[in-house]
């Protein structure tokens, strides 16, 4: 079924197509160079990459909300067959915590220090709901409740300062939540929590996930995470999907090189490049971004960048190792 | 290697109160103490790389600084090469200092931005009295860019024009310049992108092995100490609640945090994800710890003594040690043999000194 097809039959959630973000400045510099993502409805999706691959700047693009020094060059992203970046900005802010909602890495990007939470969630729902004062409060309670908040009664009052990190951020999962939108797009969800807490968000959020069935869009730097929430997964390097299928598939059996040299730990970083690092730009621009660390590059890895290739009926990779023969050959 | 003439840096029940006024609106803007460290002890050995692990705000970098002494303990001493370094100041304690390091989590905060590469680890060099002028100077501070594996041609560049991981070299150079024998990495490679913070541990161990430097390597995940360390603690709310080879922490870890630290650990494998087992609630504030063992509150072993009494630091094994009032195989919780003497009632303090 062609993606199209898909988006019309109502089978994909949102559907990134081709997308190119630049930024712009002294240092001009392309940093998505034609991004597919799929995310059917139903399903967890991750996107993968180190900090500073752009991941962030992919969801601003899903919520129109890049800043400045960033431009679209290319792309559409579906959204239940509206385009997200051709909509007009009073139609997105309708979109946006309605049928929408996003949890960032930090609290403190989404919740008002200055005001109390439970007002904080039922905002969002007054706001998108039209509910009254207080059928909005019960609501908020019961909110509260579901992510797990203790006492819900009594931190209702409280300001973020009063919570820990770990309250603060059920707080901004319940808020995502407070409107039952269709996708949720979480960026670095437990990045900023420690261990112990950490592990009780992706419990929470696994669990809510299954029991609203919710569609996801993950962005995380990180393989456990990953391998903790999603179903599938698209690795980013180099502004473009190098691989993208079955969390299980991708990670217990990674088919692309860099993919498989990221879950062994074993990610070079290239020649030692001074002075060239601000910039980041590229020896050849077609050639495959993985070119200056992968252990099996040839002539051909060079001269462009590999198309998109399936392989095993459901995985998506771009690499030469995979257009002609097998990965096994090719990396043992 | 518990000879005290191989130790090079000790911690005996160190303890670090900071005082802090509430924030506004607290109130009367009465003075309340954050104990940051409580009587933690600690050594380590020459040549040898000790991990100190626990969640933010559990006092790693505090410990860190005290064993620098770059701040003064409240209580307890901190031992150096055999000199007691709470005691001496002035000349002694920079001839002291000289021979221990430290290297941050944010490597761009720590470096002049106005300093060329050069001009950094000429400072370095020269702050210290070092006598090295002319090609001698020059001949090191090459030497020291090539252990850290950087380009004579960065001498003339300014940090802005360096990668993340690449100023995390020039701040290892720069704490390599004076011939440390003592380094402590704190959090060295939280800030870095996954390509750079395997470079930096793989260069941080180099480091290590070829100069026969100690290390203190401060780390808030485990990954990161089972690679690095030799000995790991585990620290909660101020106090060292586990001490021992990592090996044995990670096999037959003594302390239910430790246990829960481990299996927080998450797992790259899809089919684990059902495996999760959690400790409910936080870490409380340091501001209002909890009576008795810190850790009660979340403890699924805690018990009525947990919420009265202090453990006191316990052997369990070969240079394994262990804050906590029982034993535990598996998940089979018993009495220790001896417990009698490791009680204390909480507030009061009778200290062994050494
Ligand atoms: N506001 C901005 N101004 C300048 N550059 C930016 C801005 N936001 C992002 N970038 C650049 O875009 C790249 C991708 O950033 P981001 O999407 O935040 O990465 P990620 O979320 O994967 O860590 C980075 O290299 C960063 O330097
Ligand atoms: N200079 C200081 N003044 C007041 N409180 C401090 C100071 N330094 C650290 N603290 C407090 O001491 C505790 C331990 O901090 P720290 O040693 O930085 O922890 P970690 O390095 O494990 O994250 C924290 O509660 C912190 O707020
Ligand atoms: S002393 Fe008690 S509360 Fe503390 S860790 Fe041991 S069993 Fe748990
Ligand atoms: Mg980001
Ligand atoms: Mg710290």
């Amino acid at each position: 079924m062609s993606t199209a097809d898909a988006q019309r039959t109502g089978k994909t959630m949102l559907s990134i197509r081709d997308l190119g973000i630049e930024i712009s400045g002294d240092a001009s510099h392309p940093v998505l160079k034609g991004l597919n993502l799929d995310i059917p409805r139903g399903q967890t999706v991750a996107l993968l990459g180190e900090s500073g691959s752009g991941k962030t700047l992919a969801a601003y693009a899903v919520l129109n909300l890049l800043p400045q020094v960033a431009r679209v060059t290319s792309g559409e992203i579906l959204f239940q067959q509206t385009d997200l970046l051709q909509l007009p900005a009073k139609k997105m802010s309708h979109i946006l915590g309605n049928q929408i909602g996003m949890v960032y890495q930090e609290p403190s990007t989404s919740l008002n220090p200055l005001m109390q939470v439970g007002k904080q969630i039922g905002e969002t729902l007054r706001l998108h709901k039209s509910l009254g004062r207080r059928a909005a409060r019960e609501q908020v309670l019961s909110l509260m409740e579901l992510v797990g908040v203790p006492d819900p009664r009594r931190r209702y009052r409280n300001l973020p300062h009063q919570l820990s990190g770990g309250v603060r951020q059920r707080v901004v999962i319940a808020m995502a939540l407070a409107c039952r939108p269709d996708l949720i797009l979480a960026d670095e969800p437990t990045s900023a929590l420690d261990a112990t807490v950490q592990a009780q968000i992706l419990d929470l959020l696994s669990r809510l996930i299954q029991d609203l069935r919710m569609s996801v869009f993950l962005i995380s730097h990180d393989m456990g995470v990953v391998a903790a929430l999603a179903d599938r997964v698209a690795v980013l390097k180099g502004g473009i999907v190098v691989e993208n299928g079955d969390v299980r598939d991708v990670l217990k059996d990674p088919a692309h090189p860099y993919t498989a040299a990221m879950l062994s730990g074993d990610i070079q970083g290239g020649k030692m490049q001074v002075a060239t690092s601000i910039t980041q730009t590229e020896s050849a621009p077609d050639a495959c971004p993985f070119l200056n660390d992968c252990r099996w590059a040839r002539k051909e890895c060079r001269t462009a960048t590999p198309e998109e290739t399936i392989i095993d009926g459901n995985r998506m990779v771009r690499c030469f190792l995979h257009t002609q023969t097998s990965v096994t050959e090719g990396m043992e | 290697m518990t000879e005290s003439s191989e130790i090079i840096s000790e911690a005996v029940e160190v303890s670090k109160a900071y005082s802090s006024r509430p924030g506004f609106g607290a109130g009367s803007g009465k003075r309340t103490l954050v104990q940051a460290v409580d009587r933690a002890s600690l050594q380590i050995v020459h040549g040898e790389s000790v991990g100190l692990v626990g969640e933010s705000g559990c006092g790693k970098s505090t410990l860190g600084r005290l064993l620098l002494r770059l701040e003064m303990p409240t209580d307890g001493t901190v031992w150096f090469n055999g000199a007691d370094i709470t005691r001496i100041r002035g000349r002694k304690l920079r001839m002291k200092r000289r021979q221990m390091q430290m290297i941050f989590q944010d490597p761009a905060s720590s470096l002049n931005p106005r300093f060329t590469v050069e001009n950094t680890l000429t400072e370095a060099i020269t702050a210290h009295k070092s006598k090295l002028k002319g090609r001698a100077l020059k001949a090191h501070i090459a030497a020291l860019l090539n252990m850290v594996g950087l380009p004579v041609s960065s001498l003339e560049r300014h940090p802005h024009e360096f990668s993340g991981g690449e100023k995390q070299r020039i701040s290892i150079a720069r704490a390599l310049a004076v011939e440390p024998r003592f380094l402590i990495a704190d959090e060295p490679v939280t800030a870095l992108d996954l390509a750079s913070q395997g470079q930096i541990l793989s260069l941080l161990q180099s480091v290590q092995r070829e100069l026969g430097v100690a290390f203190l390597f401060i780390a808030h995940d485990m990954e990161t100490v089972q690679r690095m360390c030799s000995r790991t603690a585990v620290m909660y709310l101020g106090r060292i609640v586990e001490f021992a080879p990592t090996e044995a922490l990670f096999k037959t870890p003594k302390h239910p945090y430790t246990h829960a630290l481990l299996l927080s650990q998450l797992s790259k494998d899809p089919d684990l994800r059902t495996a999760m087992h959690l400790l409910p609630g936080e870490p409380p504030s340091p501001l209002n710890p909890p009576a008795g063992c810190h850790f009660h509150p979340r403890c699924p072993h805690a018990d009525i003594q947990c919420k009265t009494l202090v453990p006191l630091p316990r052997p369990v094994g070969e240079n394994h040690v262990v804050r906590c009032h029982f034993d535990f195989d598996g998940n089979q919780k018993s009495d220790p043999k001896s417990n009698e003497d490791n009680l204390y009632e909480s507030g009061k303090k009778e200290k062994k000194r050494p």
